[in-house]
């Protein structure tokens, strides 16, 4: 339908022209100002301001504040210290043993982050896959059911975590129908390796669907011809998922486990509302830390929150060396097949 | 019940009554809560919480001093 028959689209059209031409008048004086060249730098720059301002800046004065001491929060007032927040976070006995670190809860915790790293990432990548290999067959209600394992990733992780502390409390639903089943109540929260289990499990239902949705797309790239071919070759099911699948799914697998990775690293909000990282320290995890040392205890040591989240970042810097040196792999072997 | 809590407070230290207004109370707290926790789940020994309780609150109060 042309605009000039639409009274609606006329409107509109005529709306946005008069806002192009007001704008076209200082551009132009702009552009004859900086010249064209110069002028692709106006359009990035609040780009850049915005970055520069709650990005960069804020890394960089990590940075002062994970070599500098004192309780103060302005940079000016805070004297430097050099290395002695790193050499307190890392005053070990023996490193394997928590107990015997000067911040034994920041060893813990480090523990605790790689355990719950390997195990979510495993098993929440694992889920996914069969999740997406499920959702790319021609079920019934096969729309709703996408709908319903991403539904979860929509929420907040602060209801997700309260959706389910509310099922799994002493008093919780969880606990009631187990009474009503003539069974006896469970501390799921309050009991060390549950308290664990559940931190997972919440942390996989919530995130679950993202990474469902990336393989689902990576399944729906590879061409059906490619396991026709197979199936008249007489291929089972198994050979078709490990020798098509798998190796085409490849690239994308590299992607959710490296998110994964990351995001399971810097895991807080649903675990610190579900357990608040307890029983004891069982679930408190590394970005827990960095928040009760900085912010929550009654005297807040910025630099040594500082000088952990520097450890943090680190470790996370090395994850995504890691995801470009797997991806660039995953890339060539496929391009030298290809090319083969 | 309540007669029974009433009747106890004059008991109390006189050391509770002014860790109420002191200012680094938190840095006695929050310890004392937490290392207490990891004792209870069975991270560390009673004995070996109380160390830390010590020295979490000597570190708090050397760290307010700077």
């Amino acid at each position: 339908m042309s605009a000039s028959r639409n009274p609606l689209l006329a409107a509109t059209a005529s709306v946005a022209g008069a806002v192009l031409n007001l704008v076209d008048v200082p551009m132009r004086a702009l552009q004859r100002a900086l010249g064209v060249p110069r002028i692709g730098w106006m359009f990035v720059a609040p780009n850049l301001v915005i970055l520069g301002l709650f990005t960069f800046l804020p890394i960089v004065i990590n940075f002062y504040f994970a070599f500098s001491g004192g309780v103060e929060l302005y940079p000016s007032q805070r004297p430097f210290t050099g290395l002695d927040n790193l050499e307190t976070l890392f005053d070990c006995g023996n490193y394997l043993d928590p107990s015997t670190c000067r911040q034994d809860i920041f060893w813990r915790a480090i523990y605790n982050t790689a355990f719950f790293a390997v195990v979510q990432v495993g098993l929440m990548v694992s889920f996914a896959l069969v999740t997406a290999l499920v959702l790319n067959r021609k079920i019934i209600g096969r729309g709703f059911f996408r709908g319903v394992f991403f539904y979860p990733v929509l929420l907040s992780p602060v209801v997700v975590a309260l959706i389910w502390k509310w099922m799994l409390q002493r008093e919780g639903v969880l606990n009631a129908l187990m009474v009503a089943a003539g069974a006896a109540p469970v501390e799921w929260l309050t009991e060390a390796s549950w308290a664990f289990f559940w931190s997972v499990f919440v942390s996989i239902w919530a995130h679950m669907g993202f990474y469902t949705l990336i393989l689902l797309a990576g399944l729906q790239a590879i061409p059906a011809d490619v396991y026709e071919a197979a199936e008249m070759d007489g291929a089972t099911p198994w050979r078709r998922f490990s020798r098509i699948t798998l190796p085409l799914l490849m690239p994308n697998l590299v992607v959710v486990l490296v998110l994964g990775m990351i995001r399971a690293v810097q895991v807080f909000d649903e675990v610190f509302v579900l357990t608040g990282g307890g029983p004891g320290s069982a679930t408190t995890f590394i970005v827990q830390y960095i928040y009760q040392t900085g912010f929550a205890e009654a005297i807040h040591q910025y630099g040594l929150a500082a000088a952990a989240s520097l450890v943090l970042a680190l470790s996370l810097l090395l994850l995504t060396l890691v995801q470009l040196r797997l991806t660039n792999k995953t890339l060539a072997g496929k391009a030298g097949r290809d090319d083969g | 019940m309540l007669d029974t809590f009433v009747g106890e407070v004059p008991k109390l230290s006189p050391v509770a009554y002014q860790i109420q207004g002191y200012k680094l109370n938190r840095a006695i707290f929050n310890p004392t809560a937490a290392r207490l926790g990891q004792a209870i789940a069975g991270e560390m020994s009673l004995d070996d919480a109380l160390k830390r309780i010590r020295s979490d609150v000597d570190e708090q109060v050397k760290a307010s001093a700077k």
